[in-house]
């Protein structure tokens, strides 16, 4: 090794250049580091240090960095080998420190494994240990009532208002079909709803209803046919009341039961106001926690597709429990950020723990196939969606926007005839899929690819451009960054790996951001960073890690 | 308007943002059912009871 190499290694080290070499010393360190196959013992190793002007280390930092797994009395480093010992203190150091000079100082001066330990908290922790203990957990004494998928959308505001809404027309109507007096025509239908219901936007929903109804068949149909569609309707839309009285009582449930396991260990931080983007939850929450791997350490998991609060204080309260709780949170990445799910990403962060941002990669193909056979209302919600998601979209589809109102156009003409948006109709939704399989496999296409462009884009935005990507734990002024996930397959790994203190990592020294970056290898996200402005890093942990001691000093 | 105009980009935004008003207009996270039945069931009274209830002070 070379002195200059050496001295480099020694400046991130310690997070401060090798000043002032002398000639002579710059030779004794050529002359001591000229065999790379030598081994030195931490004695040497601190005359190396000397002579570079640098502080000497305790046996305990030099054989826990420098010689790991040697258990020697006197553990030796090859001299190629200072570098990996350099790397593995960096690595140490961006984890549980944030900067290199602090953790030089503490931690080279420790002397017991004991507050090695404590310094290095997520650092030490045995893997194999973790593993043995997740494996040891009992059962939980309660278990969730699992909400199957098809309901979960229940347990929202836009489902539920709808099924209510809809279930009390059905009936109102029902009962003023039967007040009319005389013979029941549409014109005396509509003098009853004119007196029948006072609110006038409650009028209009209850005339686009009959209008609807009317525009249903080619035969002229009679107020005697739209009782008899209704008597029909009611049991279906009192089953679904039933549904949703149950769903939010067996929420409510779980979320007690949530709250009093003794371990929980993942927080699933999402927003969900559609049916689909429950659905699309329920779907990615049980892919990943049904896993193999994952399953071998049953871990805990909060899933809000199964919780239900209605005192939105409580909910806030609950949701942030969970997240002091869980060891990680896993967020939903979705078309566009919310003030909830964003907050519970920035105070998992803020608590120095780590964050999976699950953002998907389309596979077109198997995405069309998914969309296709969805009920119309549904494909032009998802359309609203990327529409506004995907900034680029009117000019990538400039050529299809006729395709695409055309189509928009025969979804709401279907959608015209459905008398219940809560209700689905599978026999029409398969039929209007047949009529028209190649303009909606082209619409489904368009969705698909504008769906991959905006998860794209968020992933990387995610990755390389979003200051608040990276955000601090509040406690220990360590820099915490999102680790992306593109599929469930890697959210699994990266959770396992969470759980079981096994993260892989590569330090890299950015010349772009002028930067120490600590990138996670599975994901190649940047799980910590070290500034290298000495005017930044002077200011910050002034009032971090100086304001910190004197509050320990302060408690002692 | 030509026919060209309403399949344009503009005639597209306009019918999406219409929709996707009204779904903003209705984010909210909370609700139980009995408050959602109560607030529908006002609204779907008749006039006359209506009028009974705002004469009763209600």
């Amino acid at each position: 090794m070379k002195a200059e190499q050496f001295e480099q290694l020694l400046e991130c080290l310690t997070g401060t250049p090798v000043k002032d070499l002398s000639d002579s010393d710059k030779q004794f360190l050529s002359t001591a580091l000229s065999d790379d196959s030598r081994g030195v013992d931490c004695s040497q190793f601190n005359e190396l240090l000397l002579i570079a002007n640098k502080d000497r280390v305790e046996q305990l930092f030099f054989r826990y960095f420098f010689c790991a797994g040697d258990t020697a009395s006197e553990p030796k480093c090859e001299i190629r080998d200072i570098a990996k010992g350099v790397r593995r203190f960096q690595t140490a150091a961006m984890l549980c420190f944030g900067n290199f000079i602090y953790a030089y100082r503490t931690l080279s001066r420790l002397t017991s494994e004991t507050e090695l330990r404590r310094e290095l908290p997520g650092y030490c922790r045995d893997p194999q240990h973790l593993i043995k203990r997740f494996k040891s957990r009992k059962e939980t004494v309660l278990e969730i009532e699992k909400v199957p998928r098809d309901e979960t959308h229940l347990m929202g505001y836009l489902s539920a208002s709808e099924v209510v809404a809809e279930h009390a027309r059905a009936s109102r109507l029902h009962q003023i079909l039967d007040d009319v007096t005389g013979k029941r025509t549409w014109t005396a239908l509509d003098r009853a709803l004119a007196t029948g219901i006072a609110d006038p936007t409650e009028r209009q929903e209850l005339s686009r209803l009959i209008s609807k109804f009317r525009k249903r068949t080619s035969s002229p149909p009679s107020p005697d046919d739209l009782k008899r569609t209704i008597s029909e309707s009611i049991p279906i839309l009192d089953e679904l009341l039933g549904k949703l009285r149950n769903t939010q009582v067996k929420g409510e449930k779980n979320t007690d039961v949530y709250l009093t396991w003794d371990h929980m260990d993942i927080y699933f931080a999402t927003s969900m106001r559609k049916r689909w983007e429950y659905e699309d939850l329920y779907d990615f929450v049980s892919e990943v926690m049904r896993d193999k791997k994952l399953q071998s350490l049953n871990p805990r998991h909060f899933d809000p597709t199964q919780s239900f609060e209605k005192n939105r204080i409580d909910k806030g309260l609950i949701e942030s429990l969970m997240l002091k709780r869980a060891a990680c949170t896993v967020y939903s990445v979705q078309d566009t950020d919310t003030l909830g799910k964003d907050s519970e990403l920035a105070a998992t962060l803020a608590q120095g723990k780590p964050v999976i941002a699950y953002a998907p990669t389309i596979d077109v193909d198997t995405r069309v196939k998914q969309l296709i056979g969805q009920r119309p209302v549904v494909l032009k919600e998802r359309l609203q969606f990327v529409h506004v998601a995907d900034e680029s979209f009117a000019s990538r589809f400039a050529g299809q926007i006729s395709l695409i109102n055309d189509f928009v156009d025969k979804m709401d003409a279907f959608e015209a005839k459905m008398l219940w948006k809560s209700v689905s109709d599978p026999g029409a939704v398969g039929k209007f899929t047949r009529e028209n399989s190649v303009d909606l496999k082209k619409f489904c296409r368009i969705i698909a690819e504008s769906e991959k462009v905006i998860y794209e884009k968020r992933a990387l935005t995610l990755q390389r451009h979003h200051p608040l990507a990276i955000q601090v734990n509040l406690d220990t002024g360590v820099a915490n960054g999102v680790l992306v996930a593109r599929n469930p397959k890697t959210c699994v790994e990266l959770l396992f790996r969470i759980l079981t203190n096994q993260l892989e990592f590569d330090v890299e020294d950015d010349q772009q951001t002028n930067c120490w970056l600590l990138v996670e290898r599975l994901t190649k996200s940047v799980f910590r960073v070290v500034t290298k402005d000495r005017k930044l890093t002077n200011c910050f942990w002034n009032f971090y890690r100086r304001e910190r001691e004197y509050e320990d000093d302060s408690e002692g | 308007m030509t026919q060209k105009a309403k399949s344009g980009p503009v005639a597209l935004s306009q019918k999406l943002r219409e929709a996707r008003a009204s779904w903003e207009h209705q984010e909210k996270t909370v609700y139980t059912v009995e408050a959602l039945e109560r607030e529908i069931n006002e609204r779907l009274v008749s006039q006359k009871d209506s009028s009974k209830k705002e004469n009763s002070g209600d």
